[in-house]
């Protein structure tokens, strides 16, 4: 009788082990997970349009010191008008 | 007695062995699995607000590969994650960003694009934030060891963008090279509330520039150094939805701009002078996603942070 069990249990212990391993690296949790697969890769709603970029348009960063806008500021809190626009980075990498 | 006893052990060692390979195949591929990190060496630095990555998902992997690759020079190294195609993309050794493949079922008309990732110390915070503020969740929070903890929102406009913080730090603030990224910029239709909810999230410091069309542009800046702008749609009306566009340091728009047809990419804004004095150019990889090229002078800058 001892014999025949002993497999089952073995076989039962190897089911457990292969249940939490795959909890462990498949992402299984309330929140936070391991990512087996890349999941972040969302395509967004189709077709933009870029027209209307005129002259005047301007997405780019300054070279530091523009003019301020003198928009009001609505919903967020504007930076004091003392400091200059800040720009990128000037430091080359290795320099 | 004997023959009857076989079967009932041959059974359970069957199924042990059957669990015993899937316990090792998982493993395997568990251990094939690995976004790497986004700086070897790591670095000490964190630079909460800036742009730190950028992926792009596409239904063809080996085009975009070609295309960018004939563009900048980037090379690509492929990463095994599971069922996902991803690349790694670099630029002179460097990592730049990545590649993955998804399909687009057929009929559904979905684009293209890069999703933009903005550095946070502590994921689960930045995302409470946002979600206070309107945001929603696109893909939970999932921690990838080598790159770090991340999380996929929209904002409320609905613009995505992912929030990272990197297992290997933040790169110090150098100046992009050519073919990285340099520049980031949001298209909304309310560039002020937008501004409003990334300062929220992320402690920007937010300059509002004077404007020659009226539209309204803002810069975010952290540690000094402008990280991204948010600008209002242009006043032509027109199919639009807000989203995040990425810039690559280039030092002739004009001549990438005839490369990246030649290649299959298309024009969708016509190189032209910016605010810092250099030309910009927004593109379509093959595709539809799209991205911005920028020159950009190694000119000094009026306001360098000590």
């Amino acid at each position: 009788m001892k014999a025949s069990t002993t497999p089952w249990i073995v076989g039962l212990a190897l089911l457990a082990l292969a249940t939490l391993h795959a909890c462990a690296v498949t992402g299984v949790g309330v929140d936070g997970s391991v990512g087996v697969g890349y999941d972040a890769g969302y395509y967004e709603p189709w077709g933009y349009d870029y027209g209307g970029w005129g002259g005047g348009y301007r997405v780019g960063p300054g070279r530091g010191g523009e003019r301020r806008g003198g928009h009001p500021a609505r919903g967020y809190r504007p930076a004091p008008g003392g400091r200059p626009s800040p720009s990128l980075p000037g430091r080359a990498r290795g320099h | 007695m004997k023959g009857i006893c076989r079967p009932h052990h041959a059974l359970p060692m069957t199924v042990a062995a059957m669990l015993l390979s899937g316990f090792v195949f998982s493993g395997l591929r568990a251990a094939s699995f690995e976004l790497p990190p986004l700086n070897s060496p790591p670095s000490s630095e964190h630079h909460v607000g800036k742009i730190v990555w950028a992926d792009l998902v596409t239904p063809d992997l080996a085009a975009a590969e070609r295309f960018y690759s004939g563009l900048f020079g980037w090379t690509f190294q492929p990463v095994h994650s599971g069922a996902s195609d991803y690349a790694l993309a670099s630029m002179a050794g460097r990592p730049v960003g990545g590649l993955l493949q998804k399909a687009i079922a057929a009929g559904e008309h979905k684009q293209s694009a890069w999703l933009t990732f903005v550095a946070v110390g502590d994921v689960d915070a930045a995302k409470g934030a946002a979600l206070k503020q309107g945001a929603k969740i696109v893909a939970d929070t999932q921690s990838y060891p080598a790159r770090g903890r991340q999380a996929v929102l929209s904002d409320p406009e609905g613009a995505v963008f992912a929030i990272l913080a990197s297992s290997s730090g933040d790169a110090a603030d150098f100046l992009a090279a050519p073919g990285e990224w340099i520049w980031s910029s949001l298209q909304s239709q309310d560039a002020a509330t937008e501004a409003g909810f990334y300062q929220t999230v992320f402690g920007y410091d937010v300059f509002d520039l004077a404007s020659d069309d009226g539209s309204e542009h803002v810069i975010l800046s952290s540690d000094g150094f402008a990280r991204a702008s948010v600008n209002s749609f242009p006043s032509e009306t027109g199919h639009r939805h807000a989203h995040w566009l990425n810039f690559i340091r280039v030092d002739s728009t004009a001549d990438i701009v005839a490369k990246a047809a030649a290649l299959g990419g298309r024009v969708l804004v016509e190189p032209h002078a910016d605010r810092h004095g250099g030309q910009i150019a927004v593109l379509a990889d093959p595709a539809g996603a799209p991205f911005g090229v920028m020159e950009w002078t190694a000119a000094d800058n009026k306001a360098e942070p000590k």
